[in-house]
């Protein structure tokens, strides 16, 4: 099954993933995204695409 | 200036306030349920238009339609093309030798760039300049600029523009790849945007995209050759190019800050926010806080440590994150680098000035000189 990640190197800290897809994604205190579903199946693959396309840093894959 | 007054208010022309540590601007940003945008990033009370003036949920059908043509990847795809229009930019003046860079380069450069990105002709879009330039000015009065509905010469060159795209695409012509044929032809949720619509974007990405990189490309090209001893670090080691656009983007943001409006009566510091008051988010504060980034939180280092450089405000944070970041960084990395290749020894030969608008910092003029081969 496809896993969901962040690179967290390459993240900018948009906040971006969190807001689009509070499903897959979400803000700690300090403003840095985590996966909250990494193995996402279903309409949520195409929710992690949606995220994954609108990263402004390229930061987030689903890796097989 | 966070120290003593981390919560400032003012009274002119009506109570505003302003947040300068960086903790309060990520905390502002962050609630954007109660922080809202309805109102507008400026100081006057806007409503209407796309993006920046829009909340959740409708907000997002701004981005996602947007970022079908404006995608980072998309953006980042458009590296050769803006190597190549900087170098034929650069091949104008190269043989002067002296000159003011802000004129000769960094006020094209984006415009050159947006023009091609979003299908416009440059000619009419050097031309449209003043008019975005007076959006931002402060004797601008609020409201005046940027109203696709008023007959102006940028909405009467988009509309001809809009109905020649209608008009190819009904006659199942191929239209041009760029973001106009995008607005002009998308679908989301099953809706389609009209003229007033296409207009408001393409006004918007015009503004937002033009002066901001102008002073990214301004501020770091300055700051670098005030700084010889970090100049010869970046031209020895290229791969430090793109710290050294972040440290910029830290250092000295191109937009000092922008507003937010409060839904209900709120606390800041001890004071009482009374309901749709406007509060400003100073990014250009935020990015200097000694609390947040240690002592050396003034000195502009292209060294200092990425992982803690890239959180910066110059983009804003969170939902209206800016859409245009990974275009700007690029093109400012591409003309940095362009600049400092082709343009050897390159020296001031004055004191830059200082940009009026109050909402932007940067520089006005940049007087140099240059050995010719
Ligand atoms: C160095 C250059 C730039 C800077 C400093 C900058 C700064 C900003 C900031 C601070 C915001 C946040 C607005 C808010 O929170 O209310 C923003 C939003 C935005 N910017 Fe940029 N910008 C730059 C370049 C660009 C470019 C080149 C484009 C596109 C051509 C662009 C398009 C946008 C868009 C579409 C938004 C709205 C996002 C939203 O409201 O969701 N920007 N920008
Ligand atoms: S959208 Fe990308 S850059 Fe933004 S917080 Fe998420 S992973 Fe980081």
């Amino acid at each position: 099954m496809a896993k969901l990640v962040i690179d967290l190197h390459k993240c900018l800290n948009s906040g971006q993933c969190a807001y689009l897809q509070p499903e897959l994604f979400a803000l700690n205190d300090d403003g840095e995204p985590r996966v909250v579903d990494s193995a996402p199946t279903g309409d949520l693959i195409a929710k992690a695409n949606d995220a994954i396309t609108m990263c402004p840093a390229q930061a987030i894959s689903l890796e097989d | 200036m966070q120290r003593e007054c981390p919560f400032a208010h003012t009274s002119k022309p009506f109570d505003w306030y302003a947040v300068t540590r960086e903790a309060d601007v990520a905390a502002l940003l962050k609630d954007w349920d109660l922080w809202t945008s309805f109102s507008g990033p400026g100081l006057a009370h806007q409503t209407g238009g796309v993006l920046v003036t829009v909340d959740p949920p409708e907000h997002l059908f701004d981005r996602r339609l947007i970022n079908q043509a404006f995608s980072p990847a998309q953006l980042l795809a458009m590296e050769d093309d803006i190597t190549a229009l900087i170098g034929e930019l650069i091949d104008r003046f190269v043989a002067d030798g002296q000159g003011d860079l802000v004129q000769l380069f960094t006020v094209p450069v984006p415009l050159i760039v947006i023009s091609r990105l979003l299908g416009l002709d440059e000619d009419q879009v050097t031309q449209m300049r003043p008019l975005a330039d007076a959006v931002i000015h402060p004797n601008t009065p609020p409201g005046k600029i940027d109203r696709p509905q008023e007959d102006t010469p940028q909405t009467r060159y988009f509309k001809q523009m809009i109905d020649q795209r209608r008009d190819m695409h009904s006659k199942g012509e191929t239209l041009p790849d760029d973001v106009l044929t995008t607005l002009v032809t998308a679908e989301l949720d099953g809706r389609r945007l009209n003229d007033v619509e296409v207009m408001g974007f393409m006004g918007f990405l015009y503004i937002a995209g033009s002066q901001t990189t102008t002073q990214l490309i301004g501020n770091l090209i300055y700051r670098l050759l005030q700084h010889p001893e970090q100049l010869d670090l970046l031209i020895n080691d290229w791969s430090l190019l793109p710290n050294a656009v972040e440290e910029s983007l830290r250092f000295d943001s191109p937009v000092n800050g922008l507003f937010r409006t409060n839904t209900r009566e709120t606390e800041v510091h001890g004071v009482t926010i009374p309901e749709d008051t406007k509060v400003i988010c100073m990014f250009g504060a935020a990015n200097i806080d000694p609390q947040f980034w240690g002592e050396d939180a003034g000195e502009f280092n292209i060294r200092r440590n990425p992982q803690l450089t890239k959180r910066h405000y110059a983009f804003g944070k969170g939902i209206h994150y800016c859409m245009g970041a990974p275009l700007a960084r690029l093109e400012a990395r591409v003309a940095v680098k362009a600049i400092f290749e082709r343009l050897p020894n390159l020296r001031l030969t004055g004191e830059p000035k200082e940009i009026a608008a109050h909402v932007m910092h940067g520089v006005d003029s940049l007087p140099v000189a240059w050995d010719i081969a």
